[in-house]
């Protein structure tokens, strides 16, 4: 009986429709976009320069958080030493919490940020916000060390935040971008664990880096280019962390794609290497650290 | 960026092979509505249009610009709706209004996947590449999907 439903839905006549493409390709061509001029450029400047100096940072910021996050396997066994490179859970995500919005609802008016949906549920590709800008002007948004811009009416975003506090950010070309006053926030959970376990275990005293050309390596598989260009053992596990689908389709992404490969050597974490996508199903390290003791070196 | 001729063949050449296709799907997941599935495919295949050299694979990138344009209007509708539900009022729905039905009680992703994996009969590699996702995340979506619907369709869809 369910497959003759289905059967329906498969089956069901569709309208044509591409008369109507073919008016909006049209009305498209004729249409001349007004200039944003220089405050376009302006913004799209300040937007650049603020992702390129948050990319580094953030590479390390993030290692260091896998780095405290554990002396234990951060993971289950399934997502452990295999050198797959997505760490979603398959067979016993948590259950839904259905009640809770996946995508987060962001009011701009010109005067500040409010955020109407306090948690939202992250998706397997970040975490998505709709910004509502109520007022008559393009607004700057900024969310997860990136910036873009949203036009009056609604516009979906995709950032990759960590599960927990997660703050962003709309101004008028007058406003500072910089005054955390107009910032607002809502808290992320991750109940299907698109994102990853995280524990409170510390690493002490976490140190390292790597200094020289980046990316220093690149790769399709994160554990792979982390297994090779640290040069480990086989016996060590490699974890990797973040969302594993890169954003896709018609949302816009603010802030770095990036994931996370922990080192764990006796059931320890040693190190870890922050990645950022490069495209073309590629993943480039960009961040290195190692705790304190552990003799770790990096091959190009 | 402007639409060649050639673009433009290409795009109907497209639509021609497997927009209806997009439609069904996209009808499906809207729950019924005709009006979001007409606008979100018809919306989903100009931008399409407006970017054509950018995409390097058009159909995913059609299914999913039409699913989250389709998702952005249900919770438009939603939004304004004194019910808080939208349903269709103007479709002869006949043996599908079930189903529609159910597949309303999912979330976007979960109902994306279902739609495709289930209705369509597309295989978790396909579901995922016409999503944009990965495979396993396909199979967390209709894990969740399943545990949603529980008793309603569980016996038919488990595998």
């Amino acid at each position: 009986m369910t497959d003759d439903r289905f059967r329906e839905l498969r089956e069901r006549p569709a309208p044509d429709l591409w008369s109507e493409i073919d008016r909006r390709l049209d009305a498209e061509a004729r249409t001349t976009r007004p200039s944003r001029g220089p405050q376009r450029q302006r913004w799209v400047a300040a937007a650049v320069a603020v992702v390129f100096t948050a990319v580094l940072a953030l590479s390390l910021i993030a290692l260091s958080g896998v780095l405290r996050r554990g002396d234990s396997p951060l993971l289950s066994p399934s997502q452990g030493s295999s050198a797959q490179p997505s760490t979603t859970p398959t067979s016993n995500p948590s259950p839904t919490t259905p009640s809770v919005p996946d995508v987060a609802l962001i009011v701009c008016d010109g005067t500040g940020t409010e955020v109407l949906t306090p948690t939202v549920r992250a998706q397997s590709d970040g975490v998505h916000f709709l910004v509502r800008n109520t007022t008559a002007e393009r607004l700057s948004v900024s969310a997860w060390a990136g910036g873009s811009g949203a036009d009056p009416g609604d516009t979906e975003f995709v950032s990759r935040f960590d599960p927990g506090r997660a703050s962003v950010k709309c101004v008028t070309p007058a406003q500072n971008i910089g005054d955390d006053r107009y910032a607002d926030h809502f808290e992320v959970i991750d109940p299907d664990g698109f994102f990853g376990e995280q524990t409170a275990s510390a690493c002490p005293n976490e140190g390292g880096g790597v200094s020289g050309e980046y990316p220093f390596a690149v790769g399709e598989d994160p554990i792979e280019v982390t297994r090779q260009a640290l040069a480990l053992p086989p016996h060590d596990e490699l974890l990797l962390l973040g969302y594993p689908d890169v954003p896709a389709g018609a949302v816009e992404v603010i802030g770095p794609i990036g994931r996370s490969v922990v080192v764990l050597r006796d059931g320890k974490s040693i190190a870890g290497v922050g990645f950022m996508y490069e495209g073309d199903g590629r993943w480039g390290a960009y961040g290195f650290g190692s705790c304190p003791g552990v003799e770790l070196d990096y091959r190009k | 960026m402007v639409l060649t001729e050639q673009g433009r063949r290409e795009l109907e050449v497209a639509y021609r092979e497997w927009g209806a296709d997009v439609w069904r799907a996209v009808f499906a997941y809207s729950g019924g509505v005709k009006e979001v599935a007409d606008e979100a495919v018809a919306e989903a295949f100009a931008q399409a249009g407006r970017g054509l050299e950018r995409i390097r694979s058009l159909r995913p990138w059609v299914y999913t610009t039409a699913f989250r344009l389709a998702a952005r209007e249900l919770r438009d509708r939603k939004q304004t709706s004194p019910l808080g539900d939208v349903r269709p009022v103007s479709v002869d729905l006949g043996s599908a209004a079930e189903v529609l039905d159910l597949i309303r009680r999912l979330s976007p992703n979960q109902r994306a996947a279902f739609t495709l994996r289930h209705v369509f009969g597309f295989d978790t590699r396909e579901t995922a590449e016409l999503l944009s996702m990965s495979e396993v995340a396909v199979r967390v979506h209709l894990h969740a999907a399943r545990q949603r619907l529980q008793g309603s369709l569980r016996e038919e869809v488990e595998t």
